[in-house]
């Protein structure tokens, strides 16, 4: 926040409605081309910016700064709109204060993606925005506070998990300050001293107080804690990414990590889900579903595709990290039961499912860079003869680029579970070395995955 | 509330009435019949040829471009100039970058300076 021109544009009241307005009058324009415009993705804009630069720009921002792409949510932007009309008066339901849901709807997000060819289809592509929208919308209508991020928002959860492994968080930047604070602002609220039950600037929407907060895990940057912090005692700061991850304190709204299994599956789901959704634009996938139809005498993608997500986001894992859990019991000699271990230990592969994000989503991006050039062009009609032929970045050249991130990944994930062993193991070695080939089993599939020659195709399935 | 929902579901049928009314191609009476060697296609150099009728007579004397678009977003389109090896049919070569989906597009510019365009899909290219 004390960076020259962005800290004091971020300490502005109005700042996230400042960077919302750019991306909601993109999404529009997205929502519109990819409606009435051409149908071939590579020249709509819904599917370009969505499936090529906001994917692509989103990990990177992750990756080199922090959560910024949810501080800029488009979709909040119209919610705070339309709740300045509409108060919601219910709380969201208690048992589903957890991950769970939002967990279903993120495997839905990427099993939609499969089934429907989104890539293909800025159609698809073009509701896939209006239904984020909506669901915003409504669900913020009903529910009191930031119901949609905390507990729905698939996008946001994906990012709450990257955001683990990012430079930046919003905290507080003094304890003892917190410590003689007597208003608490941050959490909730700053009131009208005349009034005291109307809120004139927010405090967390999230539950999140300050200074219990430890890292970026459900926080969306939104920036209420810095601007309601009477001290300006709240900031954006570095840290060492993932670090969070290596420590089990009581966090404000989450609790302990060690005991959320619904975190721990969304960073399971996260991370072998960034194998699957790679999985699906190689050429093996296709022999695959081949194969199944063959064996199983079915002619339908559907329960081919259901098969392999189950195959993907519940046999493999489970098997994995099962094995893993016993072998840190048995041979590591811990005493916790194998699903603590498990839960515990899956948050270390966070890192390296950011890692196979990056690579995947950076290939589309950096490949296809400068094509929202010629869409852009085609898109407004007034920009000149579209230039088709500006593209991006040789894949051969992107392919380093992939390989580095999943080697920095797996070097977070290995120092990750090596940190948690150490603190918590009585033989730390020993049960580093069983998380550390587990995510070296992971980062060798997503190698070779990565190797294989790109294939973007709808499935059709043949008898041969 | 209520109203609010009812709005946006008007809204959303409104624009699912209207949307997908894109027209990609107009061919009039003109018929063009495609084909692409190797069958099926393969990453690397590929032969398209157009088949170009009208009544069933083939159009000679014509100009006629290829588009080739792969389905995804973020690839570049690979635009060709046909030639015409026999009467009424338009030939070029070109190179096939990458295995999956590919959209092809012809125009068609007659001697008379009318255009036909058509749109086709070269499904499941595969590794070379």
């Amino acid at each position: 926040m004390r960076v020259p021109l962005i800290g004091r544009l971020l300490k502005q009241r109005h700042a996230r409605t400042l960077l919302q307005i750019p991306l909601f009058i993109i999404s529009a324009a997205m929502i519109v081309h990819g409606l009435f415009g051409p149908q071939l993705a590579p020249k709509n804009l819904a599917t370009t910016l969505t499936w090529v630069h906001f994917r692509g720009a989103l990990v990177l921002v992750l990756l080199f700064a922090g959560n910024f792409f949810c501080l800029a949510c488009p979709f909040m932007l119209v919610r705070n709109f339309v709740r300045k009309f509409v108060r919601p008066v219910r709380n969201w339901p208690r048992r589903l204060r957890n991950k769970w849901v939002s967990i279903g709807l993120f495997v839905g997000m990427l099993f939609v993606y499969e089934w429907l060819d989104l890539w293909a289809s800025p159609w698809w592509t073009a509701w896939l925005i209006i239904t984020y929208f909506a669901a915003a919308l409504v669900i913020d209508s009903i529910f009191k506070h930031a119901t949609f991020c905390k507990f729905v928002c698939p996008i946001g959860q994906f990012n709450f998990v990257a955001a683990t492994a990012s430079p930046l968080e919003v905290a507080v930047r003094d304890h003892d300050v917190c410590t003689r604070c007597a208003t608490k602002d941050c959490i909730r609220g700053v009131r009208e001293p005349a009034a005291p039950l109307v809120v004139i600037q927010r405090g967390c929407e999230l539950a999140l107080f300050q200074p219990r907060k430890t890292g970026n895990l459900d926080c969306n940057f939104c920036l209420d804690c810095v601007q309601a912090c009477p001290h300006d005692n709240v900031g954006i700061l570095s840290r060492v990414p993932a670090t969070e991850l290596t420590v089990d304190p009581i966090r404000s709204g989450i609790g302990f990590l060690s005991k959320r299994k619904d975190f721990a599956a969304l960073t399971i789901v996260f991370t072998f889900g960034a194998l699957l959704n790679a999985f699906g634009m190689v050429s093996p996938v296709y022999a695959l579903e081949q194969w199944l139809a063959n064996a199983f005498g079915i002619r339908f993608e559907l329960p081919l595709l259901a098969f392999i997500f189950v195959l993907f986001l519940i046999i493999e894992p489970v098997l994995l990290i099962g094995i893993a859990a016993w072998l840190t019991r048995v041979w590591g000699k811990s005493v916790k039961p194998l699903l603590s271990i498990a839960v515990r230990y899956a948050y270390s592969l966070a890192p390296l499912g950011f890692g196979i994000w990056l690579a995947h989503f950076s290939f589309h991006f950096l490949t296809g860079f400068y094509t929202f050039i010629p869409v852009t062009q085609l898109a407004a009609g007034v920009l000149g003869e579209p230039r088709w032929g500006v593209a991006g970045l040789a894949p051969n050249v992107v392919q380093v680029f992939e390989f580095g991130f999943i080697t920095l990944g797996l070097l977070g994930s290995l120092l990750v579970s090596y940190a948690i062993a150490a603190a918590e193991e009585m033989r730390p070695m020993r049960v580093f070395i069983v998380w550390g080939v587990l995510a070296l089993i992971v980062a060798a599939g997503a190698f070779w995955l990565m190797s294989q020659p790109m294939e973007m195709r709808a499935v059709a399935l043949g008898s041969g | 509330m209520i109203r609010l929902c009812l709005l946006c579901l008007c809204l959303c049928l409104f624009v699912a009435g209207f949307s997908g009314c894109y027209l990609a191609f107009l061919t009039g009476d003109v018929v063009m019949e495609p084909e692409v060697q190797p069958h099926p296609p393969r990453v690397g150099e590929v032969t398209i040829t157009v088949h170009v009728t009208r009544s069933g007579k083939p159009i000679t004397g014509a100009q006629a471009k290829f588009e080739l678009n792969m389905t995804h977003a973020g690839m570049t389109p690979v635009f060709v100039d046909a030639r015409e090896v026999e009467p009424g049919r338009y030939r070029a070569n070109t190179q096939l970058t990458m295995a999956g989906d590919w959209s092809l597009f012809v125009t068609v510019a007659m001697p008379d300076g009318t255009k036909a365009y058509q749109s086709f899909d070269i499904k499941g290219v595969s590794s070379a």
